[in-house]
């Protein structure tokens, strides 16, 4: 599945830096900012899944609404497709918007509730003027045919669904455009356990049958393992860690990764008892006034004093896995090697 | 309720269920509205007053400006010393107090409805461009309110009538002028909320454009608070009208108006109540009849409630 590596990427983000200004009243000259996503780097290919994880308020969800120009970015490029997208203009931005789409999280509140299923799902096809009459009535059909919802339902409104099926819905009209990339803002954090596989299940199948690259930002651990194919994790609004599923789950390399790893529970109790327990202690530290040096270290076992002063930089350690600490763990189970 | 797609007649009963609701939206919408007491009951008011402003000639039985000086202050005809020739008594001037109501209703009604039709739409269109657009729209638009309600409205009525005079039209038009910014504020409040939802970002990341994300998504979700704000505020337009011409300088003699007979009404309160309080209860019972039928209206156009159907 991972060849595609060397193909050229889809989306491609440089330097990305989005601050919330947060310096109030007229008289107020100090300025204060919140930020949310500091500098992030990294390279989407197509046909993958990137998980993007991490705890809230790390500035995962504030990516993907960045990426989307929901938010404008205070720096850094958004190449997708060869242009850079927080340089277009916005007409040209709206055209764009056919290759990239979004899936929300909360399947209550992203659909209209004065909308009837038809007119939700038909709104990207009439917005861009791809279909209309008989054939935007057939494109819809089809669509609600390809996530699961009986074509019967198309003039019910979304209070009449369940989560899973409103999420359905919200994924019909993010396919409805046939878009290269679709951005997943936590889409299953918000449904029940049985139904979250169903979805994750239905994303998996949509994107062998579209040929789809998804951005999929989560909190949990379990769902990102399930879908992606590389996984960043990101720590107060920096990517801390940046590897393939497989070498981020079995050899995490980052202090935070492991902790993140540890507090995923594991049903077999034999397994559980076996496994030393790694607890992050604290809070996650305000965005508005980050610690000095490495971002973690406040909570980091490992930390010492030069973690406390020294910023340490994303670096590739094993072949395709980068890691931002100064001491990452190199065997995987909290061995320390300097 | 756009898009009535008929469906090809299928065996599941959604299908039945949606092939019969596309029938005829006037007979659809008559039964909608007979299913509920408050809605019916409303729409019996609000129906019988229309009809009365519009055959007031035909139905009034005098002349509401024909005086009679024998027969000032004549009580209503269930009191002592009334009779059925003028069922509600006459006033201080001896004319006929039920053909004035009926004649009043005219005036009355048009004030009331076209002012806040008026004063509903200046409101729900700066509401919504101010809330949507924020930045600064947002704050012209509001401090512009701020100035409005800094003004006690009367004065402002009475500047703006002072100038133009006052006749019905600038009278509709004065109302509307001076009532608009509650509006404003309430819709501009619904729709700083409704932006932050996934439903209005959704159409935002699809590239929808904002004229269509303002009529199809904004819109719709502030339409409820905006029927509820324009029922109530019949009525205290109403109220406004009364003391404008209390004033002098609202609906000018020989026009009548409910507003205009309650304030005249006033000064014989001690001796002949029946000048004030019918009138009185004439508006009551008017803006009663619109509230219930804007009630149902928000209920009937909120599909969260529609489960009450069939």
């Amino acid at each position: 599945m991972k060849n595609s590596i060397e193909n050229q990427p889809l989306l491609e983000i440089k330097g990305l830096k989005k601050y919330f200004d947060l310096s109030s009243g007229l008289f107020n000259k100090e300025k204060k900012f919140l930020k949310a996503v500091d500098g992030i780097s990294l390279e989407v290919y197509p046909g993958e899944t990137l998980g993007i994880v991490g705890e809230s308020g790390c500035g995962k969800s504030t990516t993907g609404n960045v990426i989307l120009r929901l938010l404008e970015a205070t720096e850094g490029q958004i190449i997708f497709d060869g242009k850079d997208l927080s340089k277009l203009s916005k007409k040209e931005m709206r055209e764009k918007r056919k290759d990239i789409q979004m899936i929300f999280q909360d399947p209550f509140s992203s659909l209209n509730p004065r909308m009837k299923v038809f007119d939700i799902i038909a709104e990207p096809l009439r917005s861009h003027k791809v279909a209309a009459g008989k054939e935007l009535k057939n494109r819809v059909y089809e669509l609600m045919e390809v996530v699961g919802i009986s074509k019967s339902f198309a003039n019910r409104y979304p209070h009449e669904f369940s989560g899973g099926q409103r999420q359905r819905i919200g994924i019909a009209r993010a396919l409805a455009l046939k878009p290269k990339l679709i951005v997943c803002d936590e889409p299953v954090s918000a449904l029940d356990v049985s139904i979250q596989s169903q979805i994750l299940n239905l994303l998996s199948k949509l994107q062998k049958e579209f040929q789809l690259t998804y951005i999929f930002i989560a909190h949990g651990l379990p769902a990102i393992k399930h879908i992606s194919d590389r996984v960043a994790v990101m720590y107060l609004g920096k990517i801390v860690e940046l590897a393939t599923k497989d070498q981020l789950f079995d050899s995490p390399m980052h202090p935070y990764t492991e902790g993140l790893l540890s507090s995923v529970p594991v049903p077999d109790p034999q397994i559980r008892d076996s496994k030393e327990r790694i607890i992050l202690e604290g809070d996650l530290p305000s965005p508005a006034n980050p610690p000095l040096g490495c971002r973690f270290h406040t909570r980091c076992a490992y930390a010492d004093d030069k973690c406390k002063t020294e910023e340490p930089q994303l670096v590739e350690e094993r072949d395709g896995h980068f890691v931002m600490c100064h001491y990452p763990l190199l065997q995987g189970k909290g061995v320390l090697v300097n | 309720m756009s898009t009535n797609s008929a469906m090809e007649p299928g065996t599941s009963m959604e299908e039945q269920f949606e092939v019969s609701k596309g029938i005829n939206p006037w007979i659809r919408w008559f039964k909608l509205l007979l299913r509920s007491k408050t809605g019916t009951t409303g729409f019996i008011i609000v129906l019988t007053v229309c009809i009365t402003a519009i055959f007031a000639p035909q139905i009034a039985p005098y002349d509401p400006d024909a005086m009679n000086p024998a027969n000032m202050n004549a009580p209503p005809v269930w009191l002592e010393g009334g009779t059925s020739a003028h069922i509600l008594g006459t006033d201080s001037l001896g004319r006929d107090m039920l053909s004035r109501v009926i004649y009043g209703s005219q005036v009355s009604l048009l004030i009331g409805v076209f002012s806040v039709i008026v004063a509903g739409s200046i409101g729900l269109v700066l509401g919504i461009l101010a809330g949507y657009y924020g930045r600064w729209i947002d704050n012209l638009l509001m401090r512009v309110v701020d100035a409005f309600l800094a003004v006690p409205n009367i004065l402002l009525l009475l500047v703006i009538l002072g100038i133009f005079g006052s006749n019905l039209i600038t009278l509709i038009l004065v109302l509307g002028v001076t009532n608009w910014v509650i509006y404003a504020r309430l819709v501009r409040g619904e729709v700083l909320t409704l932006k932050e939802r996934d439903f209005i970002r959704a159409a935002r990341s699809i590239g929808t454009n904002d004229r269509t994300i303002m009529f199809k998504h904004i819109l719709p979700n502030v339409f409820s608070s905006f029927i509820v704000i324009s029922t109530l505020s019949v009525a205290t337009t109403l109220i406004i009208e009364a003391s404008l011409s209390f004033l002098g300088l609202g609906i000018q003699p020989p026009t009548i108006s409910w507003g205009y007979m309650l304030s005249t009404g006033r000064d014989y309160l001690a001796t002949s109540w029946w000048l004030a309080t019918f009138p009185g209860l004439a508006i009551t019972i008017t803006v009663l009849g619109i509230i219930f039928l804007g009630d149902w209206l928000r209920d009937v156009l909120d599909p969260r409630s529609q489960g009450r159907r069939p």
